[in-house]
């Protein structure tokens, strides 16, 4: 767990139609610290694919978005940015997904049989990020912890 | 701009392909309206089907998948699909989890529609 206060940091309602302002905002302040284009990218994508997670996965779905939003219902995203790196925590204060510690493989993502093809977010996390933990408390909320070394 | 948008035609070369030209960016809000294109596209009985990815300026996983399962059934009803011309930044993205590899990818509408003919009608 991170000790400090973040350098900055959004709250969001669970509203998939705000992901990309999210993600065009992650991804300016990844420019203004000189990553590079394929790094911004690939640090857009991944704090894309986690909020996206949040939002259809943290919580109970069945109330509309305006409920959601009164039940204090939203996903923070907090930045932190370091010389030598950028950290990206994601979280909510839904059920806690410890499900999220264990991706599926791209050859289980690309099985034959699947239906639907779902579950890429977090193998994309691992694959653009150089470090990605997930802290899940059930009943309390799922952190997702992403950092981005400058190369 | 809109957040997403698709215009469809067929394909100078052959008509029997049809050519989806995708507009804006498909991430789990969009992939809705994506997948609503694709059902239609497929219950009208379309089987050769390139998408025009040039105008597209952001995918996320929610769109790779889309497109993955629209790729899967197309093939299982002896159809192809082929993506058309992604820019730098949609090519690194489906590059660096390696579906540059799944997918066939084209420069081009007559390099397109070539692939597609020589895989399915050779």
């Amino acid at each position: 767990m991170f000790p400090l206060k973040p350098h900055m940091e959004m709250r969001c309602r669970v509203d998939s139609t705000l992901l990309g302002l999210l993600r065009d905002f992650v991804a300016s302040v990844a420019r203004h610290l000189a990553f590079s284009d394929q790094q911004v990218a690939e640090i857009e994508i991944s704090v894309d694919e986690a909020c996206a997670n949040a939002m259809e996965h943290a919580y109970d779905q069945t109330p509309d978005e305006n409920t959601m939003a009164e039940m204090g219902h939203e996903v923070q995203v907090e930045l932190y940015l370091w010389p030598d790196r950028l950290t990206i925590r994601v979280s909510d204060s839904g059920t806690g997904r410890p499900d999220l510690n264990h991706p599926m493989s791209m050859d289980a993502y690309l099985d034959i049989n699947r239906i639907k093809f779902r579950g890429l977010g977090m193998v994309l996390m691992h694959k653009f990020m150089d470090e990605v933990a997930v802290h899940a408390t059930p009943g309390q909320g799922t952190i997702v912890e992403m950092t981005k070394l400058k190369k | 701009m809109k957040a997403f948008s698709f215009a469809s035609r067929e394909a100078a070369n052959d008509p029997a392909c049809v050519i989806y030209d995708l507009r804006g960016y498909i991430d789990a809000h969009t992939v809705i309206e994506f997948e609503r294109a694709i059902h239609t596209t497929i219950d009208a009985g379309l089987k050769f089907i390139i998408l025009d990815i040039t105008g597209l300026s952001y995918i996320s996983s929610a769109g790779i998948g889309a497109m993955m399962g629209l790729a899967r059934k197309l093939s299982q009803g002896g159809g192809d699909m082929v993506l058309m011309n992604p820019s730098p930044k949609v090519f690194a993205i489906l590059d660096g989890l390696g579906f540059t590899r799944i997918f066939k990818i084209a420069d081009d509408e007559a390099s397109a529609v070539e692939m597609i003919q020589a895989e399915t009608r050779p």
